[in-house]
């Protein structure tokens, strides 16, 4: 459970990071888990795994893809908490995904919203960021604007046209740094960023977005999402949980 | 898009625009939609002879191929992509930077772009006209008489307004000789024909683009060649002396144009009369319609020697972008009107006539999605800078 000062923070800052919430043990399994599909995918794509590493640096639906991934969706500490986060009894999963920058070859994610490029009815969402690796500033670990989340929803951002311009207020930056097994919950509108892994050693994150299970497809405020395509129901209805999982046991939001 | 690559559309983005590129390297036909796919793209540009009609396209267009990658970081620069792409498709995983994109757009497609598409200050202006009503008994043709007349004044014109009650303004803007003899009239027009909105996919009223070309009421008829026309004068330095007249109802029949174009055009006199627009087909032809008057109001004669050499000029500017011209002895088809153009009709006998312009066959001209190639304007661009420098030529061979 949540101490108030955290639940606060997270409402004035839009982000919170919660240390140790997953054990070591859990963070070697996911690691090892990454490696075998990092082997695999390398050869389904009929090239060598540092290539692949190389060019390919984000998977999504991982949890569809091995159980590691699958099980730890449902780690019992983590669901709890975005519960409470969002003061919701059930969530449900949005996607996974899997955001390794390997050192030398990453890139800079610039400031952006989740929101805006999701096709869900309304910003009732977040997402957890597990560190896999030990991560600050140099080896590209996420960076926040505090409180930014509270000024709404703004339009999607194009990671290729020209980066947000926050003039003075850059200056309010906060860049995180976390321990492998520690996880930063943001709000989907919260405005992050991370630099360019500089570091001599991986930066790998498992990132789960979770949802009010009351929130509802909207596919025309996104309509381009990959996620999209893995939608069986009408605009306006719950998302199918057979691709959509909820997360965990329902149970009463802690007052 | 063409002008730049979004992370929502990068995929088509590249295809289209290196799909233009690659069309007008091997100077092919051109297709209504230039998306090639980016594994054919891949093959062709990332093999010795595609890479060499690479550098010889750089050539052509007068660009500086040292800047372009050579072959064998083009093929690394498509391998990577369609490694990320195979990822995508085989695992759910991709370059979360679009960086692969972003780079072959970078590398390959910015040294060409504003060699081979619209640019972006005649995008901006066939925008700012395309959004201004100007249909019959529009609410916007004196707002659009106003920005006309004012880019007029900048260009230094001397702008007549000819007003008469129940009637768009005409106007008839004169410039004097500017380092070149000679005179050009050239026609054009600011309505539009009114829009079925239903029928239309897009915002009639906004430019928008889709697929390599710009929709939007009276892009081809005529607002697209009169915005590109305004701009490029900003930029010739030397032009012979030019009358411009520009009307507002040709799409209700130029009732007033057809009462002042006679005996304002018949004391002109000039060495080319320029006419609204023009169309390239989609065989990679250019339908160059060049003819002299006959001795009857519109009646084609075959070109003249004086013409031939401008057709000659003209098939010079179009080469480069792998374009062959097409003669054809005739006026522009107006025929909707039975009392047809009164700018063709008052050209006198032994006029030289040109038609060259933006569109192509799939412009659907006063049809619901009004459209033109984005690929046309630079084409455009050059045949109306050399048109204007074969007038000041042959006035000078006239005089000799």
């Amino acid at each position: 459970m949540l101490t108030a000062h955290q639940l606060a923070t997270f409402h004035s800052q839009g982000f919170l990071t919660v240390p140790r919430v997953v054990d070591v043990a859990t963070v070697q399994r996911l690691r090892a888990a990454h490696d075998h599909l990092l082997d695999r995918w390398a050869q389904e794509c009929g090239t060598t795994r540092q290539e692949y590493e190389r060019v390919v640096s984000q998977w999504t639906g991982l949890h569809e893809q091995h159980p590691a991934f699958a099980m730890q969706l449902h780690h019992p500490g983590v669901v709890a908490i975005a519960r409470e986060l969002l003061a919701v009894p059930r969530v449900q999963l949005f996607h996974d995904h899997l955001i390794s920058k390997p050192p030398a070859v990453s890139e800079t994610i610039p400031w952006h919203q989740d929101y805006p490029l999701w096709p869900v009815d309304r910003p009732h969402a977040l997402s957890c960021w597990l560190a896999l690796d030990d991560a600050d500033d140099a080896s590209g670990a996420m960076s926040f604007m505090p409180g930014a989340h509270r000024e709404g929803e703004m339009p999607p951002v194009d990671f290729l046209r020209k980066p947000k311009d926050w003039g003075v207020r850059e200056a309010n930056k906060v860049a995180t740094s976390v321990r492998a097994g520690d996880c930063i919950f943001h709000s989907c509108l919260s405005w992050h960023t991370s630099p360019p892994n500089t570091s001599d050693h991986p930066r790998r994150a498992f990132i789960a977005i979770m949802m009010a299970a009351d929130c509802r497809y909207a596919p025309e405020h996104s309509g381009w999402h990959p996620m999209n395509a893995c939608v069986s129901v009408a605009p306006g209805e719950p998302f199918n949980t057979d691709r959509f999982p909820l997360l965990g046991q329902s149970t009463a939001v802690a007052s | 898009m063409m002008r730049e690559i979004s992370i929502f559309t990068g995929s088509a983005d590249l295809e289209r625009a290196l799909g233009l590129l690659l069309t007008t390297a091997r100077g092919t036909a051109r297709t209504h939609d230039p998306l090639v796919e980016l594994g054919a793209i891949a093959a062709y540009l990332g093999s010795t002879p595609g890479h060499a009609d690479l550098c010889t396209l750089a050539d052509r267009l007068g660009l500086d191929s040292s800047v372009l990658p050579d072959v064998e970081q083009v093929a690394a620069l498509f391998q990577d992509e369609l490694l990320s792409a195979r990822a995508l498709k085989l695992h759910r995983g991709r370059n979360v930077y679009s960086a692969c994109k972003a780079r072959l757009w970078q590398k390959l497609w910015l040294p060409f772009r504003d060699a081979l598409t619209i640019d972006d200050a005649t995008l901006a202006f066939t925008s700012e006209l395309v959004a201004l009503h100007t249909d019959d008994g529009g609410a916007q043709v004196q707002q659009c008489v106003s920005l006309l007349v004012k880019h007029l004044d900048a260009l230094e014109f001397v702008t007549e307004r000819i007003d008469r009650a129940g009637h768009p303004p005409l106007l008839v803007a004169r410039r004097e000789a500017r380092g070149l003899p000679g005179r050009v009239v050239m026609y054009g027009h600011y309505d539009v024909a009114t829009p079925d909105r239903e029928a239309w996919h897009t915002d009639p009223w906004t430019v928008t683009e889709v697929a390599g070309r710009l929709y939007g009421v009276g892009i081809g008829d005529n607002k697209g060649a009169l915005a590109q026309r305004l701009v490029l004068l900003a930029q010739i330095e030397r032009t012979p002396e030019i009358v411009w007249v520009i009307q507002g109802e040709e799409e209700v029949g130029s009732p007033l144009a057809h009462e002042v174009f006679g005996p304002l055009i018949e004391s002109l006199g000039a060495d080319l009369w320029l006419d609204e627009n023009g169309y390239f087909d989609l065989d990679g032809t250019q339908r160059m319609l060049v003819r002299t008057i006959g001795d009857k109001p519109n009646a084609s004669e075959p070109p003249d020697a004086a013409l031939w050499k401008l057709i000659g000029n003209l098939d010079q500017q179009s080469a480069p972008f792998g374009i062959e011209c097409r003669v054809e002895c005739r006026g522009l088809n107006k025929a909707f009107f039975a009392t047809g153009c009164p700018f063709n009709n008052a050209i006198p006998t032994g006029g030289r006539y040109l038609a060259i312009g933006v569109n192509d066959p799939a412009s659907r001209i006063h049809q619901p999605n009004e459209s033109v190639p984005m690929w046309t304007f630079p084409i455009h661009d050059k045949q109306f800078r050399a048109a204007l420098q074969w007038a000041g030529q042959h006035a000078v061979e006239v005089t000799r």
